[in-house]
């Protein structure tokens, strides 16, 4: 029996009895379809989160230190930039909290210093104006870029014309101009955010010269996780104090753990699905022994026509393989489906975060299908046997 | 000429809970190449065993059958499987058809088995069903749709179109009017002048007269009747005490 014709013969069978397949597959389409929907809300998650953070922010290295009465400054960025060349560029940021106010409302947050490099270096664009350069950080000048946040908060709509606005912030309320809007909604980091120079803060609003949080990027190709290692131990040297008190993370070693996390909840919620995976194959087992007992006369005459034990066996199995598949056929589509139903009722639940795409990897769509024949194996065997062993005489006067 | 079927001392016991069943009793046959043999006996007599046994189908419970010179209890499993796809052609009393598929699939289902190329299935089917008589138009239809004497004539072609050596056929015009069964015999004259053997079971003296040889059997031993159209053949029954071992 040639594999066209199992197909044939698989199809033909499994196609006369319509509702009965499709009542039987229904455990594997819910296992499967259950299993999918929450692989690519994961896999959406993942990805909208990676992209949020750009590509190279895999290679950032994260820096702060708490020694009293020696907060981090531009010469420990310094020392660090020569101690490790492997760094391509480091940049600053540090934060006090003022008031930021138009002529009718105001609004208190903290605001931001950064380095001139600091959004090319953490990947920010514009929506609109520009973003602080170098330059401004050299002539500290009153430039303030804004998250959509800040400009709901001051202008009522987050769309509001808020660039070239002129602003007030601070004790003495000295005016900034806004001359650059932050892209990007509720999800992202930057919305509730409001940035001026390093230099302008320090000198306007904190009146100290210390950092908060240095940021470094690994030049590519280094190893960014190892290399926070050994810039936390040179830092706890530099600052003469216990490795406790300096932190250093690399945004690898966050998406790492991040996936750590994920791969958990992703088992959890497989072990679930897999209790309904094995109820399916119960179904599936259940009715094949139905169809074998049904079809006894049928596979009496196939052996007398000169069948194979191995025919009969491979026919059987081919059809609860079958079913199988056609049941994570239909998982995989309703599970895909379902991700995109749920991803869209995060965004109605939660109104003014974008939400996210869910992502379907055609490694899992694989292994859900891999899985599915191999149900199909396993509980269709027993079924197949019981069909290849009867014997012809008996099953051709079978009633 | 040479023989195609050589059946010494044949028993089938049918061990049941109810207690055993003696179907054959020390059967005897020897049946050559082109002959054309009819079997009549009461119902329960032992010819539907006899038949499965013939058709490799069944293995005796004592005695020896050699099929085309060959001892078959030395068959494995498989081996009777393809003796049956390609030398044996089996009419059943109940026809067995697939009730869901067409008319075609089922004279087709023994190519399946054969090393026969698909493209060359449809043509054989179509062939046989002619030599049948069943017209063109109902190829399509299920078997299910069919009058009985219609699935009888697509049970004998199925059991034709493998080509095989030997045709048993358990009552195959019993469901057929007169004129439809005398198509039907035709073809059996037919394919026994084209060398194919023929074990044919049938109630009716009639249908037995187109037979080379009639035996009969009662309560599971076997019997000349009488000697048909090809006269001057050997009469050797009954068969009685065998090698009852
Ligand atoms: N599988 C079986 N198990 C037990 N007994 C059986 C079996 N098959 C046949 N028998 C018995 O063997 C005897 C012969 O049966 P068989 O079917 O060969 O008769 P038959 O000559 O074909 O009858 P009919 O003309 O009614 O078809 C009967 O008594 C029957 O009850
Ligand atoms: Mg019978």
């Amino acid at each position: 029996m040639g594999i066209r014709d199992l197909i044939q013969e698989t199809l033909f069978s499994l196609s006369s009895n319509k509702v009965r397949s499709f009542l039987t597959t229904l455990g594997i389409v819910i296992g499967i379809a259950s299993v999918i929907a929450m692989t690519s809300l994961i896999g959406g998650m993942q990805k909208s989160f990676i992209d949020e953070m750009g590509l190279s922010q895999a290679r950032m290295v994260q820096v702060s230190a708490y020694v009293p009465d020696r907060p981090l400054a531009k010469k420990d960025a310094d020392a660090l930039a020569t101690a490790f060349p492997e760094y391509e560029d480091i940049a600053a940021t540090a934060y006090g909290f003022a008031t930021i106010s138009t002529d009718k409302t105001s609004y208190e947050t903290s605001v931001w210093g950064v380095t001139g490099n600091y959004f090319s270096l953490a990947v920010v664009k514009a929506e609109s104006g520009r973003l602080l350069e170098e330059d401004d950080d050299r002539r500290l000048t009153r430039a303030l870029v804004v998250g959509k946040g800040i400009v709901r908060e001051l202008f009522g709509d987050e769309d509001a014309p808020a660039l070239g606005t002129t602003v007030r912030i601070g004790p003495n309320a000295e005016s900034y101009l806004i001359v650059g809007v932050i892209e990007g909604n509720g999800t992202s980091s930057h919305y509730y955010n409001a940035y001026m120079p390093m230099g302008t803060l320090q000198s306007r609003i904190t009146g100290t010269e210390s950092y908060d949080t240095i940021l470094a990027l690994a030049r590519e190709g280094t190893d960014a996780t190892e290399l926070a290692v050994r810039t936390k131990e040179f830092l706890a040297q530099w600052l003469k104090t216990s490795e406790d008190n300096v932190f250093a993370y690399s945004m690898q070693e966050i998406i790492n753990q991040m996936n750590v996390v994920m791969a958990g909840f992703s088992l959890m919620l497989t072990s679930i699905a897999s209790i309904s995976l094995f109820v399916g194959g119960i179904g599936i087992m259940n009715m094949m022994l139905t169809t074998v007992t049904e079809r006894t006369r049928e596979i009496g005459l196939r052996k007398s026509l000169g069948a194979h034990t191995s025919d009969i066996t491979r026919q059987f199995l081919a059809e609860s393989i079958a079913l199988c598949l056609i049941g994570g056929f239909f998982g995989i589509v309703m599970g895909y489906a379902a991700s995109w139903g749920l991803a869209g009722l995060v965004t109605v639940v939660q109104p003014g975060t974008s939400g996210f795409s869910p992502v379907l990897g055609i490694e899992s769509v694989a292994i859900a299908a891999g899985v599915c024949a191999l149900i199909g194996i396993v509980f269709g065997f027993y079924p197949a046997r019981r069909a290849a062993r009867l014997d012809p005489v008996e099953s051709l006067r079978y009633q | 000429m040479t023989v195609v079927l050589d059946v010494n001392g044949l028993h089938r016991i049918y061990r049941t809970k109810a207690g055993d069943t003696h179907a054959l009793r020390g059967v005897s046959l020897t049946v050559e190449q082109g002959e054309f043999v009819a079997i009549m006996g009461p119902s329960g007599s032992g010819k539907s065993t006899l038949m499965n046994i013939l058709g490799c189908l069944d293995k005796p419970t004592h005695g020896s059958y050699r099929f085309e010179g060959a001892d078959i209890a030395d068959y494995s499993e498989d081996e009777l499987a393809d003796l049956r796809a390609t030398r044996i052609g089996f009419v059943f009393q109940s026809f067995n058809l697939l009730p869901r598929a067409t008319v075609l699939r089922n004279v087709m289902l023994p190519l399946v088995y054969t090393l026969c190329p698909r493209p060359e299935r449809e043509q054989r089917a179509r062939f046989a069903l002619h030599c049948v008589g069943l017209e063109e138009r109902f190829f399509e239809h299920r078997s299910n749709e069919l009058s009985g004497g219609q699935m009888q004539r697509v049970a004998i072609a199925r059991a034709l179109v493998n080509n095989p050596a030997l045709i048993l056929a358990d009552e195959p015009t019993g469901n057929l009017d007169t004129r439809t069964g005398e198509l039907v015999l035709e073809t059996f004259t037919r394919l026994k002048e084209t060398g194919r053997t023929i074990v044919l079971i049938t109630h009716e003296p009639d249908v037995a007269a187109h037979a080379d040889r009639v035996l009969s059997i009662r309560d599971g031993l076997l019997y000349t009747a009488s000697t048909g159209g090809k006269a001057g053949h050997t009469a050797n029954m009954p068969f009685r005490e065998g090698d009852m071992p």
